[in-house]
């Protein structure tokens, strides 16, 4: 069952709205020109999704958008997005909100700065709860420690109390995980999710997150291939804006159609594969 | 920058409102300063010159636009005369009070040692102390005029100065660039001015206008009580005295120095307050 | 590899006092740096190989230890003395964002190494800034703008232009790749490497990447809460004896890996939480090889199957402790 479908969509700067200027950017008052172009894809059930480009690609504000999260200035151009059959646009905008926060999870990049400082961990996805599933608040409050407990974060029990500063950085990547699944989400977003994480701990998010998918579908966005190598049924890339290629991950890895994405994986192997002529030179 | 920070960083109506504030602020303060400059001369009459035969006249008269006091003399005159006075006593007194405060805040920051934890002991005390009670203490010990107020006031606020510097150079040093000049092994005085000190601008230009204006009103109300310029000058804070006994017969004796008062003190927070925004 | 040491650091050890607690950023370390190697220092978040790295570059002073660069003490010597001594390391740190000052352009940047230097006159830095920029393959178009104008990858070579300004003996790169793209990383660590074999620089690479290390190093010390676990030519990482190590090397993914390690995922979450008590192996709270003889403190020992290779683990010494 499709859980997502987009279909030649287009973002940008909405034209009412001027924005400050940046030093490098001119000051003329040019037609808006879209960041994000003719995006097409959609994501099944249970499937997983890369969305691989670098910054400025548009893979960020394409997650946005679908979760309804653009900051004001920015907006849907053209194009439609429809979750679970729904057309976003044809929706008022209580409804996108309710949508977003009951169908939708989203796992941002810096756990840090995507909590808020003075709230407990478990405040947030009591209040979640409270909310979209109308449960009881201690009926709230066993289910948010039993969130925490399938995150495999120790000691749940306490840890609903904690602060964010309290936990590390892979603890509270893992509490941000268990506020996205909280609602049974039909579609999780996670944006970089382990890029501020170290190797071993990334491994066990990636982990965590592909055990996640159950009947959900995930869209993973990353500038990385090799994460999108060990998690993704399907890649994407995006580059300017636009959709470069796209198709099955194996088939996009092994044999890349588009020069954008053979320069990619040539960048990766650069980086990576094969060990230095000098590791053996040591040995002679 | 990615699209999404530009958008959220930039809100239709800020630029607009930072930008009067600094306007309206800078002119009255450059307005002012240019009144300063020119001094009393322009007034047509003397600030001293007691003129019997004139006394109380009432503003928008002809000859004295301001009015008269009550021995005469020309109000006009008189405010430009303390103008002069208020204004460089508190440009004075808030000078000194950045070099030592900024000084002493540079010295705290970079030692972690003895030194930066004993400036940081001496800056919160001095702190805690209630800076008019001690201003007048010291008046008492050393006298007023000019010199004496102007450093009395500069001498026993710059612990505000210093906390600020204290902490931004703090904050600068363990910034990147900052270490990378350092491995460059640069005299200490080139790191200073060319990283440290282009990081504490900022601040400080936020600080000084609000700081200038806290001394102008300190120097009004210690001449208010008798302690500031010497009696008989024509400072507004005494004339605010001397108008007390005139509030209900001759109204425009206060109203005339309070408003100058009022206003360069609104202007110079207007001027902080645009800064503030602009720059932070 | 024999011959004295270009830089040696001998049983460094750097400890931090905040009001609550006493934090052992590193825990007596020492290495070797040989000119023409690239050293690589690999490990987590916390492990202490920024600290170690910064305490080389001379920013940070040891608690205990030393550094000796041509066999004079850096911390020590006189800043004079020590001065002309220093400017030849030369550090590019992780984020290309915080490392160039915000308020200079570019040129101004590049001409600072040279005035601190005393290079010459305004037309012999002019023409060696124009070498420099040649060297990290940026155009002189950039010399008047400033840092917010640069892409990241053009930023970071900026950075190296200004530490090659000071024509160091050393390079410190603390993880220069790691705020950057895969493309952009790809460029600057060749760059790195051909500037390495061109100017003969020793290099001391930091990284959390394990496999940006392998394309890059010579020799390999992988770090785990402030000590040196394990330590080598480059090859020990096919043949790696310290757990850590080996985990690590298990974690790290290529674009050819297909499948997650999901067998290794829950071996680590099945480890039962154990504290550290003193005198322990710091290890052995994460380690899923633990047996009852880490609760000492293992040292940095020979590992019987590759020469040069060291390790800091009872379960690659065949000798009881």
């Amino acid at each position: 069952m499709t859980v997502v479908a987009v279909e030649d969509l287009s973002i940008g700067r909405s034209p009412s709205q001027p924005i400050g200027r940046s030093p490098s950017q001119p000051s003329g008052r040019s037609p808006p020109q879209p960041i994000v172009q003719g995006l097409s894809f959609a994501v099944r059930a249970g499937e997983v999704l890369g969305i691989i480009g670098e910054s400025g690609s548009g893979k960020t504000l394409t997650a946005y958008a679908i979760a309804g999260l653009l900051p004001a200035g920015l907006k849907t151009l053209g194009g439609r997005i429809q979750i679970e059959g729904r057309a976003l646009a044809e929706l008022h905008a209580d409804e996108r909100r309710a949508l977003a926060g009951s169908r939708i999870g989203m796992i941002f990049q810096d756990p840090l700065s995507s909590f808020n400082p003075v709230r407990t961990i478990g405040s947030l996805l009591i209040e979640s709860g409270m909310r979209h599933r109308r449960l009881s608040r201690v009926a709230a409050r066993r289910q948010a420690i039993a969130a925490l407990a399938a995150v495999r974060l120790p000691d749940p029990a306490t840890t609903v109390d904690a602060y964010p500063h309290q936990l590390s950085g892979g603890q509270r990547q893992r509490a941000m995980i268990a506020v996205a699944r909280f609602n049974d989400p039909a579609l999780l977003i996670a944006d970089e999710p382990t890029t501020a994480l170290d190797a071993t701990v990334q491994l066990q998010i990636l982990a965590l997150l592909k055990g996640s998918l159950a009947s959900s579908a995930l869209i993973l966005i990353s500038h990385d291939l090799r994460v999108a190598a060990s998690m993704c049924d399907r890649i994407l890339v995006m580059h300017r804006g636009r959709c470069v290629e796209q198709g099955d991950a194996q088939q996009v890895l092994q044999t890349p159609k588009h020069a954008y994405t053979q320069r990619l994986i040539a960048a990766v192997e650069t980086l990576t594969e094969g060990s230095a002529p000098a590791c053996q030179a040591v040995e002679a | 920058m990615s699209a999404i920070a530009e958008a959220s960083a930039a809100s239709p109506g800020s630029l607009r409102s930072s930008h009067w504030e600094l306007w309206v602020g800078g002119i009255l303060l450059t307005g002012i300063v240019v009144l300063a400059l020119l001094g009393p001369g322009i007034a047509g009459h003397d600030a001293r010159f007691v003129d019997l035969d004139h006394r109380f006249v009432p503003p928008f008269s002809t000859g004295f636009v301001l009015g008269t006091d009550q021995l005469g003399r020309d109000l006009v005159a008189r405010i430009l005369h303390g103008l002069r006075w208020s204004f460089a006593t508190a440009l004075c007194a808030t000078l000194l009070a950045s070099v030592i405060g900024t000084a002493l805040g540079l010295l705290a920051a970079r030692s972690g040692s003895l030194l930066g934890k004993t400036i940081r002991q001496v800056t919160a005390l001095a702190q805690s102390f209630p800076v008019f009670v001690l201003a007048i203490s010291l008046v008492a010990v050393v006298g007023n005029g000019f010199v004496a107020i102007a450093a009395i006031l500069g001498l026993v606020t710059w612990p505000v100065f210093c906390r600020i510097v204290q902490a931004e150079a703090q904050s600068l040093f363990a910034r990147e660039f900052v270490m990378a000049a350092e491995m460059l092994r640069m005299s200490s005085l080139r790191l200073y001015v060319r990283h440290i000190l282009p990081g504490l601008v900022a601040s400080l230009s936020v600080v000084i206008p609000f700081h200038f204006a806290d001394m102008l009103i300190a120097e009004s109300a210690l001449s208010f009580l008798g302690i500031g310029a010497p009696l008989g000058a024509a400072t507004w804070g005494n004339m605010l005295q001397e108008s007390r006994s005139y509030l209900l017969t001759a109204p425009w004796l206060m109203l005339v120095p309070a408003a100058a008062v009022v206003s360069l003190v609104i202007s110079a927070n207007l001027l902080g307050d645009g800064l503030r925004r602009r720059l932070a | 590899m024999s011959g004295t040491a270009l830089l040696e650091v001998r049983d460094v050890s750097v400890t931090f006092a905040t009001r609550e607690r006493v934090v052992e950023a590193a825990r007596n370390c020492s290495l070797e740096l040989h000119a023409g190697e690239v050293l690589a220092l690999v490990g987590e978040s916390g492990s202490g190989k920024s600290t170690l790295a910064r305490v080389i570059a001379g920013i940070v002073t040891p608690t205990r230890g030393g550094v000796y660069f041509r066999s004079h003490d850096l911390h020590r010597s006189s800043r004079s003395a020590g001065r002309t001594l220093r400017q030849r390391i030369q550090m590019v740190f992780q984020d290309p964002d915080s490392s160039l000052n915000p308020w200079h352009t570019i040129g101004s940047i590049l001409t600072e190494p040279l005035i601190v230097r005393s290079y010459g006159g305004r037309t012999a830095m002019q023409g060696r800034v124009e070498e420099l920029l040649g060297l990290v393959q940026l155009d002189t178009s950039i010399l008047g703008k400033r840092a917010h104008e640069l892409s990241g990858g053009q930023k970071q070579r900026v950075a190296i232009a200004r530490a090659l300004a000071m024509e160091p003996e050393v390079l410190i790169a603390d993880e220069p790749l790691s705020s950057l793209d895969v493309a952009t990383a790809a460029s600057i660590g060749l760059l790195l490497r051909d500037l390495k074999e061109r100017l003969g620089i020793a290099m001391l690479f930091i990284s959390h990447d394990l496999a940006s290390v392998r394309r890059f190093a010579t020799r390999v010390a992988v770090m785990f809460a402030g000590e040196i676990v394990e330590a080598g030519p480059c090859s020990i990482l096919d043949v790696p004896a310290h757990p850590y190590t080996r985990l690590l090397l298990a974690s790290t993914l290529t674009a050819t890996k297909r499948k997650l390690d999901l067998q290794l995922v829950d071996d680590i979450d099945a480890l039962a939480a154990l504290p550290h008590t003193a005198g322990a192996c710091h290890y052995r709270s994460r380690c899923i090889q633990r047996i009852e003889v880490c609760c000492h403190e293992p040292q940095l020992a020979p590992v019987a199957n590759l020469a040069g290779h060291l390790a800091r683990c009872h379960l690659c010494h065949s000798s009881p402790d």
